[in-house]
């Protein structure tokens, strides 16, 4: 059931709900969430702006599913590139440490090398991911979804009780 | 298009309360695992805290059912606290910095039991220094004693050519030669000076047997420029000849230091084979570390541990310090901490004051213990750790306990001292295998001394009773070996004051064991006495198959040193001795080529 939900909403987020670049808004948010370690205090930011943004919180969802397993895979990577740029790049050191002696800073854990380098990436790659977003989701809409939108299956979701409950998110 | 959903504000406001509630009602929690897996690492070995209660309000922490296991002994805890109440800054915890004022604790207890090990599963930074400290006890190598091999034949011919130092080293001596000589005569041989010095030999000849009056002016100014031509070029081959003879000379002294040290190697050789032959040496320094070597190496090595993790911890200077992350289902990665002089350090434990109250076991009393400015950045800090504990009122066991001491990392230079003594403490029994003895040393004293100045250590540690007893082990042997045996037990068990000394001095990376006592000064004597002629036979029999076995490459080895030198002298001394004398008697024509003849004119 909880699936099925998930799935209705993703659905619809990328029939429907919201603008192509409110949807590419979303899945970029939701990609920090899939790509840096989850319970850090950048991501309770992300989320608070994912609600009170107008973007697709379903987008939001769809970037933090699939990014899940690449922050995963990726994870050897942002170890490395948070040591480079924590360790081995002595020209940011004093800007770490001001950062670490910083009330309320240190609580971000950016000193942490997967933390940092993971964070970094997804920085580096939210303006791309954004605009792949919103062209894939505008080129989905104008060919695949006329065929999916009469399908029995998609029907079957549109009538779930989650939609009631997702509107309120609706962009 | 609207940038924000205003309608939204309520859930936010929601989901913000959730996650603060939420944070409380974890706080606890999260608290007794950041101390359990901090103090974990510290200690290298479980350290478990049954509940944390933290009262913001009150700036206090406080920690119920604290148990740190010792890390040398898994299955008993270094000590337990029934509650510890920790007064923290809250400032300081936005910079995630602890920063404790005061320490007051209730139900201390040392050395309890556990019911189950304390090892931790996976290496921690303080695993490392154990496995470094275990590998230095791995390397120390204590002298064998036995004693049953005083009195029985032994078979020399056990030793083997190839187990011997001396041969090890001729090798590599003779090896040092060749090599030396391969360089420096390739050179010679590049150089090719019999051209150039018979070439001068013969122009000194024809000018020597030539007169100015008959080569005129004009020849004589020639023969003169001839002669300064041959000049430069012996002195140009003088010069090569002198850097060859440089390079000669290095590999000569190399090998000559190589023979001074067979000596050396040949000593170790005979204490070698004494060891491979059970024959012990009479001597004292050897005789104690055979006897109470492990003891000491057991007594010392926590010591070591200590200072090691201290080094870590508290390490001088202000770099950035790499810890492991905390554990997650995502990759840990590495923290990184940056230290800064005008800001305050990552832990400062101010002032620990604790009044601690055994009322049972072998050490029962009231102590007192003061631990100041225990910090992990003491060059932030700026003042060195002190800590002081003693006893107040004894009700059992020793009549005096004192522990003092001063962690010094805020200069480069670490300077640390402790000293540590108790009196009247029960001493533990030793067992004595090699000499068939049980030693209890029962009430006597204790006294530890360490002085650390940058990476070199001394350690001085003391165990002295004057009511020593002794009983005898194993079965009574018969025959010769019982009479050793006999010797030893006569000797030892008249001693009641006894004295074992164990030390550490030199490198804190691989730093030298040194064991003393006033048992194997005795036990020493009273063979040298009794057994002192067949210990002496049995080390000439030793020395003379070591000496059998390494005389001909010995001799090999001085041989080659003799050729190397002999060959320095014909290929490069001899040539550059010929090249002197050409060069002058070319001088001596040139001058008499360039003088004008009295009445000439």
């Amino acid at each position: 059931m909880l699936l099925l939900k998930l799935i209705q909403s993703l659905v619809k987020a990328l029939n429907s709900d919201g603008t192509p670049g409110q949807v590419a808004a979303g899945i970029a948010l939701g990609a920090a969430f899939g790509l840096t370690p989850l319970i850090n205090l950048h991501n309770l930011i992300l989320f608070g702006a994912a609600i009170i943004l107008t973007v697709s919180f379903p987008g939001v969802l769809l970037g933090w599913l699939v990014c899940t397993p690449v922050g995963f895979a990726f994870d050897p990577w942002f170890d490395r590139l948070g040591t480079w740029l924590l360790v081995d790049l002595d020209s940011l050191s004093p800007l770490w440490t001001t950062l670490y002696n910083a009330p309320g800073f240190a609580l971000s854990n950016f000193n942490n090398t997967v933390v940092l380098g993971s964070f970094v990436t997804w920085v580096v790659a939210a303006v791309p991911l954004f605009f792949a977003a919103r062209w894939g989701v505008a080129r989905y809409r104008a060919t695949i979804y006329a065929r999916l939108q009469s399908s029995r299956f998609a029907r079957s979701v549109a009538a779930s009780k989650l939609y009631n409950l997702y509107t309120m998110f609706r962009p | 298009m609207k940038l924000f959903r205003w309608r939204a504000i309520v859930p936010l406001a929601l989901f913000a309360i959730g996650v603060s509630v939420a944070w409380y009602l974890l706080l606890d929690r999260t608290v007794a695992h950041a101390i359990e897996r901090l103090g974990s690492a510290v200690v290298g070995a479980k350290v478990e805290l049954a509940a944390a209660d933290v009262r913001l309000a009150d700036g206090a922490v406080v920690l119920r059912g604290l148990r740190v296991t010792d890390p040398n002994r898994p299955m008993t805890n270094l000590f337990q606290a029934d509650e510890l109440v920790v007064n923290v800054r809250i400032a300081p915890l936005l910079e995630k910095k602890v920063l404790i004022d005061t320490i007051a604790a209730r139900g201390i207890r040392f050395g309890e039991p556990r019911e189950t090990s304390g090892a931790l599963e996976r290496t921690t930074e303080s695993g490392e220094v154990a496995h470094q400290v275990a590998r230095w006890r791995e390397r120390i190598a204590l002298p064998q004693l036995d004693l049953a091999s005083l009195s029985r034949v032994v078979d020399v011919s056990a030793i083997s050519p190839d187990s011997l130092a001396t041969l090890r080293h001729v090798r590599s001596v003779v090896h040092a030669a060749d090599s030396s000589r391969t360089t420096w005569t390739s050179r010679v041989t590049a150089l090719d000076p019999a051209p150039t010095i018979d070439s001068a030999g013969a122009l000194v000849r024809r000018l020597q047997g030539t007169s100015i009056t008959r080569l005129g002016l004009s020849g004589a100014r020639d023969a003169a420029g001839s002669a300064r031509a041959t000049i430069t070029s012996l002195t140009r081959l003088d010069g090569q000849l002198r850097g060859v003879k440089a390079g000669a000379d290095s590999g000569v002294a190399l090998v000559r230091a190589g023979i001074d040290r067979l000596d050396d190697a040949r000593a170790a050789d005979y204490a070698y084979a004494r060891g491979l032959l059970h024959v012990p040496s009479l001597d004292a320094p050897t005789l104690a570390p055979a006897l109470f070597g492990n003891v000491a190496t057991r007594q010392l090595a926590p010591v070591l541990r200590w200072v090691a993790v201290a080094d870590r911890f508290m390490p001088p200077g202000v770099r950035a310090k790499l810890r492991e992350g905390k554990d997650r289902p995502r990759r840990a990665g590495t923290d990184v901490l940056f230290p800064a002089r005008e800001h305050l350090p990552t832990f400062l434990l101010g002032l620990a004051e604790l009044t601690l109250a055994l009322r049972d076991g072998p050490a029962a009393g009231s102590y007192t213990m003061q631990i100041r400015d225990l910090t992990s950045e003491p060059t932030v800090l700026g003042r060195p750790t002190t800590f002081d504990l003693k006893r107040t009122e004894g009700a059992a066991g020793p009549s005096d306990i004192r522990i003092n001491g001063s962690l010094d990392h805020v200069g480069s230079v670490i300077h640390d001292s402790v000293v540590a003594s108790v009196i009247g403490i029960a001493l533990p029994e030793i067992d004595l295998a090699a000499i068939g003895a049980r030693l209890t040393l029962a009430n006597g004293r204790t006294t530890l001394a360490l002085a650390r100045h940058g990476d070199s250590l001394d350690v001085r540690w003391l165990w002295r009773t004057a009511d020593a007893t002794w009983q005898r082990v194993g079965g009574a042997d018969s025959g010769a070996a019982g009479r050793v045996r006999d010797v030893v037990w006569r000797t030892v068990s008249r001693l009641r004051d006894v004295e074992i000394r164990a030390g550490l001095s030199g490198p804190i990376a691989n730093p030298r064991l040194s064991v003393g006592s006033n048992v194997a000064g005795a036990i020493a004597t009273a063979l040298r006495d009794e057994l002192g002629a067949e210990v002496r036979r049995l080390e000439r029999d030793i020395r003379t198959r070591v000496d059998q076995l390494v005389a001909g490459e010995t001799q090999r080895a001085r041989g080659t040193l003799a050729r190397l030198e002999a060959d320095v002298r014909s290929r490069i001394d001899t040539p550059r001795a010929e090249v002197e004398r050409l060069k002058s008697d070319l001088e001596a024509e040139v001058r008499r080529l360039t003088r004008l003849p009295i009445g000439g004119r």
